[in-house]
């Protein structure tokens, strides 16, 4: 039996998005600039498998523009 | 040097897609940053930044350059093009076209990149072979595609553009 051609499923459809990613203008999460907006820094544990007791932040505080979240 | 909030910064001409922009910036920033931060062209991204993707490729004097590994200094009187400067007003660049109908984008991320870095084979080379397209391109990484709607999109560009002279 076959079956019926559907709109989407087998078609070849135009990408919406393609344009837009293709002149630079979609923006990704890091192209967005918003007034004020804090920057954050990942600190990674150094031990592949382990409990956290405490975090210290004692230092980090110390850098200018720190911002509590 | 100026300082700008006890920072010192840099005062320039640069050459960016066509035109003469006065920028300010920080003297140890990369070309990248540059682009994004001070120039409001955020078309190219940050990869790696370390020199190994090929994300933040854009065109210096019509060769492929790792925007990453440049210092904005270095760009002074330098023709800059980026993903950004591929079309011309309202008409694409072919390789935008066939991109976009190949599927070559999926998410987008290395597709800037792997604009310009095509744009500067086809200037250079109009008419690659796959195996040509690969070597150019092969310092340019995509994690989505698998890289062979991208030959095939600068294929068809190709041979649109050689059509197109004629």
């Amino acid at each position: 039996m076959n079956p019926k051609p559907r709109r989407v499923v087998g078609q070849s459809i135009p990408k919406v998005d393609g344009p837009a990613k293709c002149t630079g203008q979609t923006r990704f999460a890091d192209d967005l600039f918003l007034p004020r907006m804090l920057h954050c820094k990942i600190l990674r544990s150094h031990l592949p498998h382990a409990r956290i007791l405490a975090i210290d932040t004692s230092e980090a505080e110390k850098t200018p523009g720190w911002s509590p979240f | 040097m100026n300082r700008k909030n006890g920072k010192a910064m840099v005062h320039l001409s640069l050459r960016v897609n066509g035109e003469t922009r006065e920028v300010a910036f920080a003297p140890n920033k990369t070309l990248l940053e540059v682009l994004r931060e001070d120039l409001d062209l955020t078309g190219t991204k940050h990869g790696c930044e370390l020199g190994e993707c090929g994300t933040c490729t854009v065109l210096m004097d019509g060769q492929p350059v790792l925007s990453c590994l440049a210092l904005g200094l270095e760009c002074v009187e330098r023709e800059i093009v980026t993903v950004e400067g591929l079309a011309e007003g309202p008409r694409l660049h072919p390789l935008q076209d066939t991109f976009t109908e190949l599927g070559a984008a999926q998410c987008g991320y290395c597709t800037p990149g792997i604009l310009c870095t095509a744009k500067a084979l086809l200037d250079r080379n109009p008419r690659p072979t796959r195996d040509q397209i690969r070597l150019a391109l092969s310092g340019n990484l995509c994690r989505c595609t698998g890289y062979i709607k991208i030959y095939e999109a600068v294929e068809l560009a190709a041979k649109r553009m050689g059509e197109a002279k004629k």
